[in-house]
């Protein structure tokens, strides 16, 4: 009887765990912003239809690249169904995700690519770069008609897909638009307010200058700040990359003129049926390349984009 | 099962209750409502903590940090339907603060635990309930007249009946009154309470909990124009005409980096705006400039931009992650410079700052002073004053540092630091606050208990541990043993078995042969007496052959008799030789007298054999050849040995009889064979006394099982030389 009570005393901290086997662990660079609610609607929409559960934990802080492996090893350990992760930087969790494809779990890297070699149980769904350049091109050669000093701004050699956005939207302008110059190619920085210096000093010594392209959100923040602070709304204009609320309501409050959106929830409905075909041996294409959106006041509130940008999924 | 086994039996079972009770006594003591915590004597230890930098001050918890969904649990997973109020204050700004109910699977994260959740918002001086299920689904807020401002108290009274929740918010500074309900499908029926803040710091006091009915939440659901569902907004749409609803005319995001709530004193913008690597270094005082960086230690408070960190000087209430700008100069006091701040504002909120992994030698170099750092060395020593701050002294190859920080709310991740493990410290490094450059150059001054991480444990060998490993193996070996032993017991008691069941057989068989033989013998010269025709040397070898057969009887019964473990049983050593005496006697009149000393003890069997040959062999001696007319037999029990004496008024032994005789030799060498001393007296016509004086023999020991594996290998190793 006293071995009994004494397995039941063991067991009772580590009977309470949910088994992750019938789940799929999805670990974003950030889970608050609306980039990653519509991911979550996307999921949620294909693990309904596959009769999966969903475990959703992200790290606080897009820096926090522990964190992020930490959530991506419980899962390997918890001998989850599958995982979707969309890595902070290019190599920090290629030992996470090598782990996790030993153990036969598949794994979709979500969003842009990482240096990682190919295997069996790994894909990827991706955001079309290309696309992302040849649709900025296009509304700068728009809004400047085709002349025009440009700067951009948050490079950052360690985010997966930044410089080559960078790279697509000057290849892009150089083919549409060859008299768009890219005057200024700035360096991101750990905070909005010293981003917000970088971009008064560049507004400020280029008169010229008649866009800021924002490849990330906090630059885009930090760049309508700087505008507004040297009252440059008439002189400069603001594209932002990928969505968060806080940037989507400036480009409603008129802040920012123009935002590249990804297609998050397509993206995360195709990264569980990838899951889904490889335990069912079915054949995964890979990669996958999603389509990028411009969004402006002009056709924020159309429907297809108020889809791609569905915040849950009650909506449906 | 015997009685040895039902104590341990019984020992097991109490033991493993009295585990059980002290387990469940915590969990029954928390489980019961109502409950209240006041945090009076600065004790938390039934809140657990999932992320912020929690502390307890003043009867009040509180969170310094910006972090995304930093929550402390706690009370009773079984709790179903029950009301809670609790005092909270934000201390920051853009954020919510808030309380949880029902809640259940917590983790770090910023939605991940399952549970109702009900705030304040500054954003949009709203108050919030939704569901949390590792995602956030927000029911319609309800705008809180008079705003929600920074070191505002306001009271929280929530009501979770079934599925339903209804929240009533206070001003306790203005007392306006602001309400919400809601119902939620396929809600979770009970779980614990918790406090949370998102993108803000906080502080809560007087907590209580108590059981609701739907009268408590009809008396909030009365003022509430609607019930509500948490599913708004879906739609970015929905959530921008929210906003817009909320901001009154007023930009949705407001790009003016100025909160009148956090500037302390306002900045002067003519200051030149300087990296704070470039300040003026002076003892005097620098230049008056500006600075911008973010809060990466609250208490005492430092700041940080990308060329480095500092420590400054001022009483703004500020989180970490805040970036902020500060206007003042820098004096260099000691072995760094620190800001003197004269104004203070809020620039934006929830800046993270990555640590620089470093060395320790690198950190000593000053070169990183007042920036956060990471690095890790091994824990020599720990301790925690009365007012909870913990000091660890640390080191690695080439430094030995201090780390200071705030024990937080548990002693628990105190306790499990062990001397000897190599620990991760994340923290400011600071020359500044380094009480012996000589000692210890620089100390490292985390956030929280949090940024103190256990990579490995303490080395196998090292002080108690290497002191518990020892006793371990002693015990182990002592258990090994132990089983040895039983078993050779249990060999033994099975060898004494089969002695006994051989007595037996031969008592059956060889003494009945001889009895028969005997018998016949008897009755022949019985007949061939009465015949008469028998020649007198036949009928002499006749009576000859008699005699043999009666003396190998009474032999081979003796010897039976010892085999027999039954007879140490039914009767000491001194009866059983009276026995064997009287039958040597064969009916002849010799007066014994039996004399026993002492508490009669146990004998070993070799020993008991000894004794019984050798008083045997002297009864018979006196039999056959002293003539005596008495023997006294006699046996001693003494403390450490037990002694045999017998005693006769015969003819005694010469000495030449003594040398030659074979009886005496055996006693001799029998005595000598069990330790024991065989001491022979006589005097001639005066009778003999012989006494016997032997240890009571030892049972199998270690001792004996060593001597036993050394002779095993000696034998061995005999064998297996050439």
């Amino acid at each position: 009887m006293g071995a009994v009570l004494f397995g039941a005393v063991l067991c009772m901290n580590a009977c309470h765990r949910a088994p992750m086997h019938n789940r799929i662990v999805v670990v974003p660079r950030f889970s608050s912003d609306a980039r990653w609610l519509s991911e979550h609607v996307g999921i949620g929409e294909a693990t309904a239809h596959a009769k999966l559960d969903v475990y959703w934990n992200g790290p606080s802080g897009e820096a926090n690249m522990q964190e992020q492996t930490e959530l991506a090893e419980r899962a390997i350990h918890g001998g989850a169904y599958g995982i979707i992760v969309e890595p902070s930087n290019f190599f920090t969790m290629n030992r996470t995700i090598r782990q996790a494809l030993a153990h036969d779990i598949p794994v979709v890297v979500l969003g842009e690519r990482i240096d990682i070699a190919p295997s069996p149980r790994l894909s990827f769904v991706l955001s079309d770069i290309s696309e992302a350049g040849r649709l900025i091109a296009g509304h700068l050669d728009t809004i400047l008609h085709g002349r025009g000093e440009v700067a951009i701004f948050g490079l950052d050699p360690q985010t997966p897909g930044n410089v080559e956005r960078a790279d697509a939207i000057e290849t892009a302008l150089l083919q549409s638009a060859p008299e768009i110059h890219v005057v200024e190619k700035l360096v991101g920085s750990f905070s909005i307010g010293s981003s917000e210096q970088v971009a008064e000093r560049v507004i400020r010594e280029r008169p010229g200058l008649k866009v800021i392209v924002a490849l990330t959100p906090r630059e885009g923040y930090s760049a309508a700040a700087a505008v507004h602070a040297l009252h440059a709304e008439n002189r400069v204009r603001v594209i932002a990359c990928d969505q968060t609320l806080e940037v989507l309501m400036l480009l409603r409050q008129g802040a920012i003129d123009a935002i590249l959106i990804q297609d998050m929830r397509g993206m995360g409905s195709t990264a569980v049926e990838n899951i889904v075909a490889e335990h069912h041996h079915r054949h995964v294409a890979s990669p996958v390349y999603f389509k990028p959106w411009l969004v402006t006041r002009e056709n924020i509130d159309n429907e297809r984009i108020q889809q791609l940008l569905l915040m849950h999924r009650g909506q449906l | 099962m015997s009685l040895r086994t039902r104590i341990v039996v019984g020992v097991i079972v109490f033991g493993a209750l009295a585990i059980i009770f002290a387990s469940m006594r915590t969990f029954l003591q928390i489980g019961r409502l109502p409950y209240r915590d006041g945090f009076a004597r600065n004790h938390a230890e039934r809140w657990h903590v999932f992320g912020g930098v929690w502390s307890l001050k003043d009867g009040m918890i509180i969170n310094r940090s910006d972090e995304l969904g930093a929550k402390v649990l706690t009370g009773s997973r079984s709790w179903t339907n029950y009301q809670m109020t609790a005092d909270m204050e934000m201390l920051g700004h853009g954020g919510d603060i808030g309380i949880l109910l029902r809640t259940r699977d917590a983790e770090n994260g910023i939605n991940s635990y399952r549970g109702y959740y009900t705030a304040i918002r500054s954003r949009d001086n709203a108050l919030v309930t939704g569901v949390g299920n590792y995602d956030w689904i927000e029911n319609q807020p309800v705008s809180i007249a008079g705003g929600v401002h920074s070191g505002v108290w306001f009271r929280i009274h929530a009501v979770v009946v079934d599925c339903d929740l209804a929240v009533k918010v206070t001003n306790l500074q203005t007392g306006q009154m602001a309400w919400a309900a809601m119902h939620a499908n396929g809600c979770s029926f009970s779980g614990q309470i918790g406090l949370r803040s998102l993108s803000t710091g906080g502080a809560w006091k007087n907590i209580h909990v108590e059981s609701a009915a739907a009268a408590d939440m009809q008396s909030i659901v009365q003022h509430v124009e609607t019930m509500g569902h948490p599913e708004f907004p879906l739609r970015e749409d929905d959530y921008a005409r929210m906003r817009q609803a909320y901001a009154h005319g007023a930009n949705l995001v407001s790009l003016d980096n100025s909160d009148t709530a956090y500037t302390e004193r306002a900045i002067d913008r003519q200051a030149p705006l300087r990296s704070i690597k470039s300040l003026d270094i002076s003892r005097s005082g620098g230049s008056f400039v500006r600075l911008r960086g973010v809060v990466t230690l609250t208490d005492p408070l430092y700041v940080q931009d990308a060329t480095g960190g500092i420590a400054v000087l001022s009483s703004a209430l500020l989180n970490l992650g805040d970036e902020v700008e500060l206007s003042g100069h820098a004096v260099t006091a000691g072995a760094a410079p620190v800001f003197h701040a004269s104004g203070v504002q809020l620039l934006w909120d929830r800046t993270p700052f990555v640590p620089a992994s470093i060395t320790f030698t690198q950190a000593a170099s000053g070169a990183f002073e007042g920036s956060l750092i990471e690095s890790h060395g091994r824990l020599l020593s720990k301790t925690v004053s009365s007012d909870g701050m913990i000091t660890l002294e640390l080191e690695d190859r080439a430094q030995r540092f201090k780390v200071i920080v705030a024990q937080g709310l548990s002693k628990s991740v105190f306790k499990s630091w062990k001397t000897g493990s190599e620990l991760r410290v994340r923290g400011i490094c600071s020359v500044q606050s380094a009480s012996s450059a000589e000692e210890a150059p620089f100390n490292i001054l985390p956030r929280s208990v949090a940024d103190i991480e256990v990579i490995a444990g303490p080395p196998w060998n090292s002080g108690w541990r290497l002191v518990y490993l020892i006793g371990l193996a002693i015990l182990l070996i002592a258990s090994l043993v132990y089983i040895y032993l039983k078993a050779e017991r249990w060999r033994m008691r099975a060898i004494l078995q089969e002695r006994e069941r051989l007595a037996l057989e031969m008592h059956d068989t060889l003494t009945q042969s001889f009895a028969g033989v005997g018998f016949h013998l008897q009755s022949m010269r019985k007949g061939l007496r009465e015949l008469g025709l028998v020649p007198a040397a036949l009928m002499h070898k006749l009576d000859a052959a008699c005699e043999m057969t009666a003396h190998t009887h009474r032999e081979a019964s003796e010897r039976i008799s010892t085999l027999h473990s039954a007879a140490q049983k039914d009767g000491d050593l001194l009866t059983l030789l009276r026995r064997s005496t009287l039958t040597m006697l064969n009916g002849s009149d010799l007066p014994i007298t039996l004399h026993r000393v002492g508490e009669p003890r146990h004998i070993s069997m070799d020993v008991y054999e000894a004794l019984f040959r050798i008083g045997s062999e002297a009864a018979a001696n006196v039999l056959h050849h002293s003539g005596a007319t008495e023997m006294n037999l006699a046996l001693h029990y003494d403390h450490k040995e037990v002694r045999l004496t017998i005693t006769d008024n015969g003819s005694g032994i010469c000495r030449n009889e003594a040398k030659k005789g074979m009886g005496l030799q055996s006693m001799m060498t029998r005595g000598a064979c069990v330790g024991a001393v065989v001491d022979i007296r006589s005097v001639a016509g005066q009778g003999t006394v012989v006494s016997v004086v032997a240890p009571y023999g030892r049972r199998f020991s270690l001792f004996d099982w060593f001597r036993f594996q050394w002779h095993r290998i000696q034998s061995s190793c005999s064998r297996t030389s050439p």
